[in-house]
């Protein structure tokens, strides 16, 4: 039974997936058309706040946003447009209407004395600082048989002492503010933080809770920002190996 | 029901041996309504509303004749600033371990700057040879942060006391304000993984008596079906994984991500987040989806055989899984333990079944439940329930018919209740709406109380066996701190 089974699962049609198709897979974000009027309607309905309507100009802060896709309901004039897996400052995750800026072009390479001891394989330590556990549900999916980052050299380890990168998830609550300072000093040096998630670039929408500043950037240097509200599987892994040059 | 503070626990004592069981208690701060406590009590379909004005903030505590209290007077004492006398500071802070200085969290108005910490008590047990294991709160796997003191002697454990509040975002505090705000966003990340359920609450505790169309009822139980498919997937793949068998725990997490998937092409979103609003849901689902969610749940009934054949014919992991982390019925009734943690120790409490919510009147379906309520009860109750939820799902969609998907809702005042069967158990949403603000928004996770379930389960086990039970009732962190 149990060989049979096992025959079963092993000649099951080859369910992972290529790089190229999870690098294509994104998030939408939305963008305004040219028949926008800029009348501030789906700033109203926006509940992360992210989008901004001022003097006529329009933007988009993906670090706000947490792709409820209320926006597009509101109105006719917004459109979906493929968001970025990631970004290295906090700054380019403000898209303006009308710069031109696409996805890919947010999704740069660390500079290469950042990533040269990372190059070839990276080991995580995920941090939950108080998320609501979608992120960890997803970060989980990333070692399955789809994802399955542990060909590109990305592994989770148990313990923070053998990590290279911590994966932050959450707004960085009060209560787990020691704990995560604590985790943060457990790492060795050359280590990166990863803010993954709504949450913890901006404070999602619990910046007005119990929380320590808005996003783990006021505690943690962070290095990396993961999009997304839950970033998707392929988001996550794809955002390591493209950063960080890892081997495709 | 108006019950002065003095009869409360009488009250109480006399209608659980009447059936009632008692489903929440929680304060609400004076203003607009006066400083009460508000007692719900369920006796299947029958809800029974308490309510105790309170002239000053001390009253005895209760806890020691009537244990189910024990949590609810423990949170009233941290997050509303009650006194119940007696029951003292003896089981360290619940949620607030940075508490204010003559403040509570939830009542109105700024909140002092100034905090103190509050440490985590040791166990009160000792003796030669018994050691105390601190565990967490950042843990080995990918899970949330919870902190867990072990006594031990050798290797059994003799007494374990779990230590949560890491995740305190303060949940409660935000939904408050004015009522016609959807707040369906916020109360989707209270618990990320039971994210249908918590906003399936939210839309009842608003709607109240609106009529929600048939064809969006239908929906609802649909994908709150869904929801509890890759909850319980990714449960038995977990039991799996935590005794170091992989090929099936690499299968449970396949038959997972093949859940998500057809979620993302239905609602758009892998937790299906966004699809539910207050008064319907929030967008039609296409004919194609229908089939990929038909051909996905046939397949899923051959799947689950294959993965339980895999498990159940493995004698080691047989002998891992059986007789561990039992809970016994006594101890399920007397906390009044809840969901498939329950069903597996033979109660059968349902609000499926019970309650019945959206379409869950009109359709059938079967209560499961196993006598033993070890892990492997409750992995076979997870296994029975994925291929229950699959025949729930397909009577909906058969009954599927055109229609509308969505009223709009008016909340009116008074007391809103929401209450559904999430996939750990009963989850009650209850808010007080007061002038067309909701005052008081109080979430009751069924992981509230399964924490307390999980520390009774456990005595007798060994430290290595923790991780097994613990995955085996499959708690919320997020959920229960809020």
């Amino acid at each position: 039974m149990y060989r049979h089974n096992v025959k079963n699962i092993v000649s099951d049609a080859k369910p992972v997936e290529r790089y190229e198709t999870m690098e294509s897979k994104r998030l939408n974000m939305p963008s305004p058309d040219e028949g926008c009027t800029r009348c501030g309607g789906c700033a109203k309905v926006c509940s992360g706040k992210a989008i901004d309507v001022k003097d006529g100009a329009w933007s988009v802060d993906l670090g706000k946003c947490v792709f409820c896709r209320d926006c597009y309901d509101a109105c006719g004039h917004i459109k979906a447009v493929p968001a970025p897996h990631y970004a290295l400052t906090r700054e380019e995750l403000v898209f303006k209407a009308g710069d031109g800026r696409k996805a890919e072009d947010v999704e740069r390479p660390f500079p290469k004395e950042l990533s040269k001891p990372f190059r070839g394989s990276v080991a995580i330590r995920e941090l939950d600082t108080g998320s609501c556990n979608a992120c960890e549900g997803e970060a989980n999916a990333m070692g399955n048989k789809y994802y399955d980052m542990e060909r590109f050299g990305i592994k989770v380890t148990p313990s923070p002492r053998h990590a290279d990168a911590l994966l932050v998830t959450g707004p960085m609550t009060r209560n787990m503010l020691v704990a995560a300072q604590k985790t943060y000093d457990a790492v060795p040096d050359r280590k990166l933080v990863l803010a993954c998630g709504t949450c913890a670039i901006s404070g999602g929408l619990f910046v007005k809770g119990d929380v320590v500043g808005e996003g783990v950037s006021d505690t943690l240097p962070v290095d990396l920002y993961i999009v997304g509200c839950p970033p998707t599987p392929n988001g996550m892994v794809v955002s390591l190996v493209k950063s960080l040059g890892l081997r495709h | 029901m108006q019950v002065p503070i003095e009869e409360l626990g009488n009250t109480i004592t006399s209608r659980m041996g009447e059936g009632y069981g008692l489903m929440c208690m929680y304060a609400t701060e004076s203003g607009d309504m006066p400083r009460t406590v508000q007692t719900l009590m369920r006796k299947d379909a029958d809800i029974l509303h308490l309510e105790t004005v309170l002239e000053n903030d001390s009253y005895p505590s209760m806890s020691f004749t009537i244990p189910q209290v024990r949590p609810y007077e423990r949170e009233m004492m941290e997050m509303s600033g009650l006194d119940p006398a007696g029951l003292g500071d003896r089981y360290g802070p619940q949620r607030l371990q940075w508490p204010y200085k003559d403040a509570h969290p939830l009542q109105k108005g700024e909140l002092p700057k100034e905090r103190y910490n509050a440490p985590i008590p040791d166990n009160r047990l000792s003796g030669d040879g018994v050691f105390e294991i601190p565990v967490g709160p950042v843990h080995a796997g990918i899970i949330e942060p919870g902190h867990f003191r072990f006594s031990v002697a050798g290797e059994p454990i003799l007494k374990v006391r779990t230590h949560m509040g890491y995740v305190y975002r303060g949940v409660e505090k935000l939904m408050e304000g004015p009522a016609d705000i959807d707040r369906t966003r916020l109360t989707e990340r209270i618990s990320g993984d039971t994210c249908v359920a918590n906003s399936l609450a939210y839309a009842h505790a608003m709607e109240g008596d609106t009529e929600v169309p048939k064809r969006a009822r239908l929906l609802r139980t649909v994908f709150a079906e869904m929801e509890r498919i890759y909850c319980h997937f990714s449960d038995i793949g977990g039991i799996a994984q935590d005794t170091g068998f992989s090929v099936p725990a690499t299968y449970g997490a396949g038959l997972r991500e093949k859940v998500l998937r057809v979620n993302e092409v239905v609602g758009g979103h892998r937790f299906l987040m966004g699809t539910i609003v207050p008064g319907g849901v929030r967008r039609d689902i296409s004919d194609s989806s229908i089939k990929a969610i038909r051909n996905r749940i046939l397949k899923i009934s051959f799947d689950i055989e294959e993965l339980m054949g895999m498990l159940v014919n493995s004698s080691t992991l047989m002998d891992r899984v059986e007789t561990t982390g039992t809970l016994t019925n006594k101890v399920a009734t007397t906390y009044r333990a809840l969901g498939p943690a329950a069903r597996a120790s033979g109660v059968a409490t349902d609000v499926r079944k019970e309650r019945p919510y959206d379409a869950y009147g009109d359709i059938g379906m079967r209560l499961i439940t196993q006598p033993k309520g070890d892990v492997y009860s409750r992995m076979m109750v997870k296994a029975d329930e994925i291929v229950e939820s699959t025949s729930i799902i397909n009577q909906c969609l058969d009954m599927l018919t055109e229609g509308p998907l969505r009223v709009k809702v008016e909340p009116k005042d008074g007391l809103g209740i929401g209450l559904v069967e999430a996939p750990r158990g009963e989850l009650l949403h209850a808010a007080n709406i007061v002038n067309g603000n909701i005052w008081r928004y109080r979430v009751r996770d069924p992981s509230f109380i399964n924490w307390l379930a999980l520390e009774r389960a456990l005595p007798g086990n060994i430290v290595a066996d923790f991780p097994l039970v613990n995955k085996s009732f499959n708690l919320s962190y997020s959920g229960n701190d809020l």
